[in-house]
């Protein structure tokens, strides 16, 4: 008994004495149990207050689990020993014993009856006072339990003023038994530790305490769900798809959409839809790792056996599908009883699934106005989900009207696994319609903000209220976020910043695959996104697929080429999108439009999620969060001080190049008597902390006594360090502090030397050095006040050596480029010594991959672009190859010759015989130079200053010079 | 009930003068004869109690002596209250040294700092290079308090922080910037409410 109290207790409190009794009379416990025998522990618990060196002593009252060991004990109340509390022992009386006799009790007990004794305490309260009495036998330890509260009560007199008791707070049945039931925020999961904790720098170390607080709960979290974890993991697939279907009634088959694909062709038994195959129906296969938004979305999930051939078109566990505008009528805005057309679509998607449909029910599902969003279970898994809530909001007229808004579902998720109960995941879908039209972004982005705050979960909205008996008081609605999965689809209405003519021409190319990322760059939503305007932290499978809006009405005229309505500019209005938690991992694919699905304006789209949930006890999660809980708790208002020792207090990364990355480790120990807490602190509020090349992971954390930690310094200079190192001094040197909270700054001395590179520099700087960048000591180091060279020279050593070397213009793109032959060619053109020689004509031809995506980087990283953007508009005005050479007079003179050297190439390569094609296809290949080589010449303005040109209007001017 | 202030004191000086070793006396009256060298800043604190029950808590920054660390001070010295400029008596250009650190002191610290200039290693007066004349004169000039310690006999190393607790502005509190933020519940510090400061008083009386 003793040991199972001593592991509820933290380090600073003692355990002095220890009561196994029965409870009698129940006065302000919760929970009585009628006449049921019932079994308690009390405890006396004393704190050392670490300054003045007295106690505080406290009585637990505790009681076992339900069906488990004495080593479980709960705490029920815990008294301070203070003015209010006393406590008196007296003789049991025979009548109480009668009754514990006739309840079941031993012989044997009966045969010491006289020596039991009741023991009642007593605490005061303002309004109340509670009593309890408890019967034991152990006279013993009911004396050192007496002696124990007496001693502590005469101190508490003594220093009453002193008295503090704040200690106690985690012995309250709150704190010990603190459950993780509901997850937290996932904005706040997803926000890096060092951006929530107090600003500091050194010497002024913020709000040390507060941190404190915040890194422990991180920290505990994290930890419990480790060592709870049972390290096996239940894997799940779930299909999304959103449709908006223009208020039409279902009138089609809708088998592609809801029945994954093997490979881009339908799994063979499977009933083909019956339209012929639409030449709309661009290959899709492709099935790229997510493009994720947020770092540190990528899992690595690719070597779970079950994956591997997961591609097989496995049936997905559940189905979740968001309908936009089910409902056009003006009645269905003010009132929204009739099913009648949800009926229609559940009924065409069990038709859908086809055979497969017996295997699968409804769920559950949602619908405001026109949105309607239902969820689809095989059966099989169905007693896997529970407390399944909804939720719906409208933000359309006034900001409440249901023509625009979002309907929403959330369920949880528990594993089937044997002899433990695991943690829930809840997972949430979210079906949304935003604000249309082109202009319409910022409502968009304000829809999205308003959907998020809005949007919340009441459990009585529950359908499975009866299977949902044991909860226990009425929970507080939870937010949209506060799920471990958040599924975002729907008709959000984001549009391409591109004129529609770019648009079309982009999308009916020949090079259509090449033109879906390029389209993506103006699309509003990777804007808001990357611009954290809206969905931060939100991933999106890459997308592949033709834009999913808007198709001209089946055999109407007014549909161009594609099939798009030409009224209206082709979008990917109709998206899916997930944000996590770190330890769910959520890998998407099949992120597609089913062309051939043509009732509606818009094509459906769906995509399949891959889950590995890792199965967490839940139990054992709740214990040892309360146990860690326990043992790091009150850090804060200790005396001793937390000490780090580093292993080295220098990081030394010695020559530093462009793109290369070099690590160092730094191992930490806490060497001190309490659990420690650090962080990268800047010298300064208005410096990071730690130079644009530097990374250091992780850059807060906590250690307990005599734990040690491993921290990785990574440099890395970008484009954007290069701009600047280049014009720097070339020592690195600085200072890194590392704050322990409340306690040292560590200064942690870094020292590298910068290595100069041409890369990430400016034409009108390179044209002027007499020597190759790495001979430089100094950044003003050779830089006459003239021009030395036409053109710089590392440019034309690139452009020389394609010129001389390459007979086949299809060897430039011959598969990827090879890093390490990309890093040599990097360090050549840096120092000035020969590009390697190579020795057969396979190697000639890997080194022009790598020749010309090195020409191509070294272009993309001048810090301003060949044709400054402040020319962009007026090229696009070139109507003749003429007047396009007359423009060539208004280029700054560093970039002229750059051009002139750079077209000529151009012109010369797509000139050259290609034994492989036929004539025709010369043009192609100048097309196909324009379409890498344009924007990179005219590189968009990223300040913002100058409206970005139109990608088709950039290729045809640079095809005057090709052609 | 006492009165209680928080004060930001940082420790300056060239390397190896003893700023640790006087610290750690202050603080914990311990000695070690073999101590690494500061690389980074210390924090600890201290409380000393005037005659008139008056309690100070020193939040005291000790910092690393080392040349290449000295872009980091100002960092540290900000907000300070006081400073501890401490020079070794048995070496001449460390008193040099101390004279830069006052200078920048005077010239960027917050100009109500108290500054005390210190020769610590005095067990070592055998091998004395910096006279007490020369030092207590220079401090004289500068207005600075002055005296001598030996962090390894503990000698003149309370007196010396006791002297900058008597001369701190105790009429008005600390600037809160300076103060760290305590726990809750363990903060019993604070004005005495009862208790006028002790210059409007006079002023009442006049």
């Amino acid at each position: 008994m003793e040991n199972a109290l001593r592991s509820l207790l933290r380090s600073s409190e003692d355990l002095k004495a220890a009561l196994d009794t029965e409870i009698t009379k129940e006065h302000g416990l919760a929970s009585s149990s009628g006449t049921e025998r019932s079994r308690r522990v009390l405890a006396v618990v004393a704190h050392k207050k670490d300054y003045m060196g007295d106690e505080e002593g406290s009585v637990l009252i505790l009681k076992c689990k339900p069906g488990s060991s004495i080593g479980d004990l709960i705490i029920e109340v815990a008294y301070p020993i203070s003015r209010n509390f006393s406590f008196f022992v007296a003789q049991a009386r025979r009548t109480t014993l009668d009754l514990r006799a006739s309840a079941g009790e031993s012989a044997a007990a009966l045969s010491q009856s006289r020596s039991e004794l009741t023991l009642t305490i007593k605490y005061e309260l303002a309004a109340e006072t509670r009593s309890h009495t408890f019967i034991t036998r152990d006279t013993q330890k009911l004396k050192a339990f007496t002696v124990e509260c007496r001693r502590l009560k005469d101190i508490f007199t003594r220093n009453e003023f002193d008295a503090d008791f704040s200690w106690m707070s985690l012995y309250t049945p709150e704190n010990s038994s603190k459950s993780y039931v509901s997850p937290i925020d996932l904005r706040m999961v997803n926000t890096p530790l060092h951006a929530r904790l107090s600003s500091a720098t050194a010497g002024l170390p913020g709000d040390d305490a507060a941190d404190i607080g915040i890194v422990r709960e991180h920290w505990i979290y994290n930890k419990a769900i480790e060592e709870a974890s049972t390290g096996s993991s239940a894997r799940l697939l779930i299909r999304l798809g959103t449709f908006n279907v223009n208020g039409k009634m279902p009138s089609q088959d809708l088998s592609p959409w809801l029945r994954p694909m093997k490979h881009g062709s339908e799994v063979s038994g499977w009933i083909s839809p019956l339209k012929p195959i639409s030449p709309l129906d661009i290959p899709s296969e492709t099935t790229d790792d997510c493009v994720s938004s947020s770092p540190g979305t990528s899992s690595v999930t690719l070597a779970h056996p079950s994956l591997t051939n997961e591609a097989s078109g496995s049936d997905p566990d559940l189905l979740v599908l968001g309908f936009q505008e089910i409902d056009l009528s003006t009645e269905a805005l003010l009132y929204a009883t009739s099913t009648v057309r949800e009926d229609a679509w559940v009924a065409a998607i069990f038709a859908g699934l086809g055979e497969k449909g017996i295997l699968y029910e409804k769920l559950a599902s949602k619908q405001l106005v026109g949105m309607l969003v239902i969820a689809i279970v095989k059966k099989s898994r169905l007693s896997c989900f529970g407390d399944i809530t909804l939720s719906a909001t409208g933000a359309g007229i006034m900001g409440l009207m249901g023509n625009k808004g979002a309907t929403a579902i959330r369920m949880s998720y528990t594993p089937s696994a044997p002899e433990i109960s695991p943690s829930p995941i809840v997972f949430t879908f979210v079906n949304a319609h935003l604000a249309a039209f082109d202009e319409m972004v910022e409502r968009r982005n304000f829809d999205f903000h308003e959907l998020s705050r809005r949007l919340v979960f009441y459990p009585a909205d529950g359908l499975d209220s009866d299977t949902n008996a044991e909860m226990e008081t009425p929970r507080k609605a939870t937010g949209l976020f506060e799920s471990d999965v958040l599924f975002w689809m729907g008709d959000l209405n984001y549009r391409i910043d591109l004129a529609d003519g770019d648009i079309r021409e982009l999308l009916s190319s020949s090079s259509t695959a090449d033109n879906v990322p390029l389209l993506l760059k103006y699309d509003q939503l990777k804007a808001a996104i990357t611009s954290e305007k809206a969905f931060v932290g939100f991933s999106e499978h890459a997308i592949t697929h033709m834009p999913s809006y808007r198709y001209a009405s089946n055999g109407n005229m007014s549909g161009d080429a594609l099939g798009y309505d030409r009224k209206r500019k082709p979008a990917w209005t109709d998206r899916i999108l997930h944000t996590r938690a770190p330890y769910v991992s959520v890998r998407s694919s099949s992120y597609r439009s089913h062309p051939k699905i043509t009732m509606s304006d818009h094509r459906p789209v769906s995509a399949d999620f891959h889950l590995t949930l890792s199965i967490i006890d839940k139990t054992r999660r709740e214990i040892t969060a309360s146990r860690l809980y326990r043992d790091i708790w009150g850090v804060e208002q200790s005396s001793k001080i937390p000490k780090i020792q580093l292993q080295s207090t220098t990081l030394d990364f010695g020559k530093v190049y462009y793109r290369r990355q070099v690590r160092r480790k730094l191992v930490i120990q806490n060497d001190g008597e309490i659990p420690c807490v650090y962080r990268f602190v800047a010298a300064d509020i208005r410096q990071p902390i730690c130079p644009q090349w530097l990374k250091i992971d992780p850059a807060v954390g906590l250690l307990r006594p005599g734990e040690s930690l491993t921290i990785t310094a990574t440099a890395f200079v970008d484009n954007l360090a290069a701009s600047r190192l280049n014009l720097a001094s070339p020592s690195l040197d600085c200072t890194l502090i590392l704050h322990t909270a409340l306690g040292k700054d560590h200064f942690i001395s870094v020292t590298g030397e910068y290595q100069y590179t041409c890369f990430a520099n400016k034409l009108s700087r390179l044209i002027r050095l007499s020597s190759p960048v790495r001979a430089m000591k100094s950044p003003d180091d050779g830089v006459s006040e003239r021009q030395s060279v036409n053109a710089p020279r590392e440019f034309m050593k690139l452009v020389n050596w394609l010129m001389t070397h390459v007979t086949d213009p299809n060897e430039l793109f011959n598969g990827s480029p090879d890093d390490n032959i990309c890093m040599a060619i990097r360090e050549c053109l840096d120092t000035g010594d020969q590009f390697p020689s190579f020795k057969s004509p396979e190697e000639q031809s890997r080194y022009a991959t790598v020749i010309i995506e090195t020409l191509i980087q070294f272009l993309d990283s001048l810090a301003d672009p060949v044709v400054p953007a402040y020319l962009h508009a007026r090229c696009l005005q070139m109507t003749s190859r003429d007047e396009a050479f007359e423009l060539l007079d208004e280029f700054p003179p560093e970039s002229v010759n750059v051009w002139i050297s750079l077209t000529a190439f151009l012109h010369y390569i797509s000139q050259q015989k290609q034994p492989s094609r036929p004539v025709a296809d010369q043009a192609g290949m100048a097309e196909r130079l324009a379409i890498v080589f344009a924007p990179v010449l005219l590189r968009d303005d990223t300040m913002g200053t100058y409206a970005h040109a139109s990608p088709i209007g950039k290729r045809n001017f640079l095809l005057y010079f090709l052609s | 009930m006492s009165k209680q202030f928080q004060f930001k004191l940082v420790l300056l000086g060239e390397s190896a003068v003893g700023k640790s070793s006087l610290v750690l006396r202050f603080v914990k009256d311990q000695f070690d004869d073999y101590r690494e060298s500061t690389i980074g800043a210390a924090f600890l604190t201290q409380t000393v109690t005037l005659e008139d029950q008056t309690t100070v808590k020193f939040e005291i920054w000790d910092t690393a002596g080392q040349e290449r660390y000295k872009s980091l001070a100002p960092m540290y010295y900000r907000n300070a209250n006081c400073a501890v400029v401490v020079y070794d008596i048995t070496q001449a250009t460390s008193l040099d040294k101390a004279k830069t650190w006052i200078r920048e002191l005077q010239r960027q610290a917050d100009p109500s700092i108290v500054i005390a200039l210190c020769g610590n290693k005095l067990d070592l007066s055998a091998r004395r290079q910096v006279t007490e004349e020369e030092a207590s004169k220079y401090a004289d000039e500068q207005g600075l308090l002055w005296s001598e310690t030996s962090a390894k006999t503990g000698e003149g190393v309370n007196a010396i922080f006791n002297a900058i607790a008597k001369k701190l502005p105790l009429t008005a509190p600390p600037s809160a910037r300076g103060a760290r933020g305590a726990a809750p519940g363990t903060a019993r510090q604070g004005v005495d409410l009862n208790r006028q400061p002790a210059q409007g008083s006079e002023a009442c009386n006049c």
